[in-house]
Parts: structure tokens; C-alpha cells; sequence
């Protein structure tokens, strides 16, 4: 602590060697005893404050937790809802470029998906009309796929984004029509199985 | 000296302690009292005040030992905690530091004075107890910052942030206050 160079004059060498000397004095031995009663009493008072502290944290009308967690739940929801509407995951390149069309966009491929998958359960004991279909419809996908992928360097962008919606549209009508049929032919091979299981019974 | 012998047995003392055991911190108290007690006498050369300041120390230094991280020595640090319980004690009364002005001897008197004060060697303990009780003798200003020097070991700047003075101060006041002392010792 100090510098042990500094010039000492005689009375601070003289403490210096004498310094356990200098203790005379001696506390009184009940000293100890009111220290320990304090103690004793402090102890309890140390978990009070703590408990003090955790109260403020849990008031009964606001939880800082319970909020954060309602927050990021409708964060959430509301990032779920405009991925649906706007197909964020499902085509990124087409949403995040032409926000305006995204949501259109976005409709057509869900309609088309959802006709898809009744295509494919109503098709599913006529596997090569399925090839066929699915041949067609691939044809028109290419080419949409060809519209999107030149959306960054198209010179007529307004163009571009309505020929792609027509692409969309095409496919639409197509699945419809290939539904109609399907379910045409459903219908009269059921037709064809009521007469037959019928037949015996008359 | 003796904290310096057992060092590893005080490190466990202290472990003990925070775990709240009853006879590790009789044990850190007995051994410690006596020299802590003396700071505060030195402080406040009051016995009743004193014992105040220490019983505080002690009460204090046991329900905070969670913060002590075993970076200093637990004397250093409790010595620390006795201070500052001290001063406290002592602010509350209200110490009035001598004016600079009260003063008007040169420095080359106080520097004659202070080599020629008759300590007799031969006689170590009534010399202790002639210097003892001149120290008692000092303004309470004074002998503040000549026990936290002189005893204690602080150097000024701590002595003025311990005590909220500047370095400046701490050191006139100390030199004023040897100064001061080396006069009643010559008498």
C-alpha cells in the first residue's frame, strides 16, 4: 500500500516495529453474544427481501413471461397466416419479388394442388390415364417454370406476370376438365358395377 | 502476523462460515476482535461507540461473506467492512476537519521538530503507551487520518476516498497532525 521508499521519520519506524504493541484494547466478551443474537435475527430477514423481489416479478396482474409468451404466439400465428395467404415457403422467388401478386399466385397454386390430389385419388385404379394427365399438365408447369425464372430480367414485367397468371389459370381449367372426366368414367363404372352386382338379384 | 501462519485454515474457516456454521464464525471473531477492535478505538477512541462500529462489522461482514470471493485476504477484507463501519460512525458525529488557516508554523519548524522528539528506545512499552495515548489526544480530524496512515497502512489516496477528502487534504492533514503529535511528545 505505501511505498516503502518513502522517507520514514523515527515515529513511523517506531509504530512500524512496534505496531502489535499499539493493540491495547479488548472488546467485551458479551460482545460476541450480540453478535451472534443479531444473527440470529438477520437471518430471517434475508429471505424476506428475497421473497420481496420474486413478488414484484410475480405480480398476479402482469407476468413479463406470460406476455412474451402471448406476443410470440400471435407473432407466430400472423407469420403462419401470411405464408398461407401469400405463399412465402411454397414460391419465395414469385413472393418476395411481385408482392402485389403473390396472394393470386398463391391461390392458383393451392387450387391447383388441392385438384391434383383429388386427381390422384380418383385415378388411383387408372394409373395411364394418370401418365397422361400428368404429361399434359407437366408441359404447361416447364413453361411456367421458364416465365418465373425470367421474372428478374423480364424488359415488360406487367407482361411477363399476366402471361404466368394465364399459365396458372390453363393449368387450372385443365385439372378441371381432367376431373370431369375422371369423374365421368367413375361414374359409369359404377353405373356398370350397380348393374352388375344388380343383374343376380333379379 | 498470525493470519499470515494459518492462511488454508482460514480459506476453510471462511467456507465453513458461509455455510452459516456457528463456531467457524466464533472462531474468524476471536481471532480477528481484538486487532479490529483497536482500529475502531483508534477511529472513534470511544469504547461504547467502538464496540458499536465492530458488532456492525462483524454482523455485517457474516451476512455478506456470499460476496467475499477469497480475492484478498478475509483480514483485508474485514478490515475494509471495520473501516468504513468506523468512519461511519464517526461521520454521524459530525467531524469537523481543522481549518488550514489554524496552522501558521513553516514547514522547516515542523521538520526540526520532528526528528528531535525524545523517543527513549530503552523503554519500548512506555514509549507505545506514551505515543498511544497522545494519538487519543488529537483532534478527531487528525487522528483519523494518522491512525489510517500511521497503523492502518492506507496511503493518502485511499485515506481520501475512504474518507471523501481529496489526496491533498489527506496529506496535509496527516502532516499536520504528526506534526502536532510530535510537539505533545516532545513536552
Amino acid at each position: 500500500m505505501k511505498n516503502s521508499s518513502d522517507k520514514k521519520d523515527r515515529l513511523e519506524r517506531f509504530v512500524r516495529d512496534n505496531r502489535d504493541g499499539f493493540d491495547t484494547f479488548l472488546p467485551q466478551d458479551s460482545l460476541w453474544s450480540q453478535i451472534e443474537s443479531q444473527l440470529h435475527n438477520e437471518i430471517p430477514i434475508v429471505p424476506e427481501k428475497s421473497k420481496k423481489k420474486i413478488r414484484r416479478l410475480n405480480n398476479p396482474y402482469f407476468d413479463w413471461r406470460i406476455a412474451a409468451g402471448v406476443f410470440l404466439a400471435l407473432g407466430i400465428g400472423f407469420l403462419v397466416y401470411l405464408n398461407n395467404e401469400y405463399g412465402i415457403t411454397r414460391d419465395p422467388r414469385v413472393a418476395l419479388k411481385v408482392p402485389a401478386y403473390a396472394r393470386e399466385f398463391n391461390q392458383y397454386n393451392v387450387a391447383i394442388d388441392q385438384k391434383r390430389e383429388e386427381i390422384i385419388k380418383l385415378a388411383r385404379n387408372n394409373p395411364e390415364l394418370y401418365k397422361d394427365f400428368s404429361a399434359d399438365l407437366e408441359s404447361l408447369e416447364s413453361s411456367y417454370k421458364n416465365l418465373r425464372s425470367n421474372l428478374s430480367n423480364a424488359p415488360n414485367q406487367e407482361a411477363l406476370l399476366e402471361a404466368m397468371v394465364q399459365n396458372l389459370q390453363l393449368q387450372v381449367d385443365l385439372l378441371n376438365q381432367q376431373l370431369e372426366i375422371l369423374q365421368r368414367i367413375n361414374k359409369v363404372k359404377n353405373d356398370n358395377d350397380k348393374e352388375n352386382s344388380e343383374a343376380p338379384v333379379i | 502476523m498470525k493470519t499470515q501462519i494459518y492462511p488454508d485454515r482460514h480459506v476453510e474457516l471462511v467456507e465453513r462460515c458461509k455455510l452459516g456454521e456457528r463456531k467457524a464464525q466464533y472462531e474468524l471473531y476471536k481471532h480477528y476482535s481484538k486487532a479490529m477492535f483497536n482500529i475502531c478505538m483508534r477511529i472513534l477512541n470511544h469504547l461504547g461507540e467502538a464496540e458499536d462500529a465492530l458488532q456492525e462489522a462483524f454482523v455485517d461482514a457474516f451476512t455478506n461473506l456470499h460476496q467475499f470471493r477469497q480475492q484478498s485476504t478475509f483480514g483485508a477484507w474485514l478490515k475494509q467492512i471495520v473501516v468504513n463501519k468506523a468512519i461511519n460512525h464517526m461521520r454521524s458525529r459530525k467531524v469537523k476537519w481543522v481549518e488550514i488557516d489554524e496552522f501558521h508554523e513553516t514547514l522547516e519548524q515542523s521538520d526540526r521538530n520532528e526528528d528531535s522528539f525524545g523517543l527513549d528506545e530503552s523503554d519500548t512499552t512506555l514509549e507505545i503507551e506514551r505515543v498511544r495515548n497522545a494519538v487519543q489526544k488529537l483532534p478527531d480530524g487528525y487522528r483519523v487520518v494518522l491512525s489510517l496512515y500511521l497503523f492502518e497502512g492506507y496511503d493518502h489516496e485511499e485515506i481520501g476516498e475512504v474518507l471523501g477528502i481529496s489526496e491533498t487534504t489527506s496529506r496535509t492533514q496527516y502532516m499536520r497532525a504528526k506534526r502536532k503529535l510530535t510537539e505533545m511528545l516532545v513536552r
